[in-house]
């Protein structure tokens, strides 16, 4: 009789594709050297999303002339040349693993210090060609324990593209812990196998709340009581043609908008009522969320809406802004300072 | 005829950089250089120059003050 599993038997560990070890379009046969600096890290969340292999066929149903019934061959189906995702909502705990992913999605590659977006930096083209060695690709392990006879199911999705990521803190969600949610996408076959390998020891040592975000300034009112904030940064991939002999993919471009935007929910008091004014003026908002050790700047966030909640508990307006590199076009779109504990 | 024009000089605007300006003004914008630099050091700054969007950017968000 087979055993019953549950989702609690599965571990996701994610990190930085080691190219000198797995260059993109890899065998995906995967070893510890794999991860770039031995950043193989358990992300623990409440639930592991698998992954979602919809848009990894291309399908057709071609009824031909004769019959009006389908038959077998009348259902095309090519498995390979599509891509895979995989979704994720982590509150984030450990630093590292914060910080890899940061560099997956800006393909900054240092993320230890002060993260500084440029316009030179977004506008640039990377290469992502098939065999490239970038360390800007992910890898994302779904572990399945011993339990359960599961153990030779481990899901490898391996030269994958982090083409979103989302920071938020909410004062009434989670203990206004930070989250990080994203998509990974691979235009490489997913591995169903024993992978061989685990994740490295994880420490919880980034547990930052919305609470601890000690300087709010935003359009200049200082110290502005927040509600909730969120940062998604986009940088979307598209995969390139195919190689091989099964359609995946030959490599990626990353040739979209690189985007940089969010919202932020404040008390809606004399200083914030003034935001509408602004908004209608095209006056763009300075951003700055900081702890000591933390921070985010959005220096030049052109809003995109002045939305106000009358509850009964107290109203708050709700600012949608986009990034922008100012007036001049030559400013930083955003700076992030060092992620210490 | 020439029409004869009369030049008004407008009073001069000085302006200061606060913290935030230092922190988060990378780069010059729509400034010069040297009104960028000079507020970088802590000089008080004529802006008479500078377009009406960028000073309403500076002002309505605390990046400058009036100097002196």
């Amino acid at each position: 009789m087979a055993t019953n599993a549950s989702g609690r038997q599965y571990n996701a560990v994610v990190g930085i594709q080691e190219g000198g070890n797995l260059a993109i379009g890899g065998d995906g046969d995967l070893a510890d050297g794999d991860f770039l600096s031995s950043g193989n890290y358990f992300m623990r969340m409440a639930s592991v999303n698998p992954i979602n292999y919809d848009g990894s066929f291309q399908t057709a149903t071609v009824l031909k002339s004769g019959r009006r019934t389908y038959e077998d061959g009348d259902y095309i189906q090519q498995y390979g040349n599509g891509v895979w995702t995989w979704d994720f909502d982590y509150i984030v705990e450990n630093k590292i693993l914060l910080e890899s992913l940061l560099t997956l999605v800006t393909e900054i590659a240092d993320t230890t210090g002060t993260i500084t977006v440029t316009p030179a930096h977004a506008n640039a083209s990377r290469d992502y060609s098939h065999g490239v060695d970038n360390d800007l690709t992910g890898i994302v392990l779904l572990e399945a324990d011993t339990v359960g006879g599961l153990s030779d199911h481990d899901h490898i999705m391996h030269s994958s593209i982090l083409q979103n990521l989302t920071l938020s803190m909410d004062a009434d969600v989670d203990g206004g812990r930070l989250h990080a949610a994203g998509q990974f996408m691979s235009g490489y076959k997913p591995i169903v196998k024993n992978s061989g390998i685990t994740g490295a020891a994880t420490a919880s040592d980034f547990e930052k709340t919305i609470f601890s975000m000690g300087t709010r300034t935003i359009g200049g009112h200082a110290t502005t009581t927040m509600k909730a904030f969120s940062i998604t940064i986009s940088n979307p991939a598209t995969r390139v043609g195919w190689q091989g002999t099964s359609g995946e993919a030959d490599g990626y471009t990353r040739g979209g908008l690189f985007d940089i935007s969010g919202s932020i929910t404040v008390k809606y008091d004399d200083a914030m009522a003034d935001a509408l004014a602004d908004w209608q003026g095209g006056t763009a908002y300075a951003i700055l969320i900081e702890q000591s050790n933390t921070s985010f700047s959005i220096p030049s966030a052109r809003m995109t809406g002045h939305n106000i909640d009358m509850a009964d508990e107290g109203m708050f307006v709700e600012i949608p802004w986009t990034a922008t590199t100012g007036a001049a076009g030559a400013g930083n779109l955003a700076l992030f300072k060092a992620f210490a504990g | 005829m020439a029409e004869k024009t009369t030049k008004i000089s407008k009073p001069k605007n000085t302006f200061k950089a606060t913290d935030l300006y230092k922190r988060l003004m990378t780069n010059e914008g729509l400034l010069s250089l040297k009104q960028h630099e000079s507020l970088l050091r802590g000089e008080s700054v004529n802006l008479d120059s500078v377009p009406d969007k960028q000073m309403r950017y500076l002002i309505t968000n605390n990046l400058i003050k009036q100097g002196e």
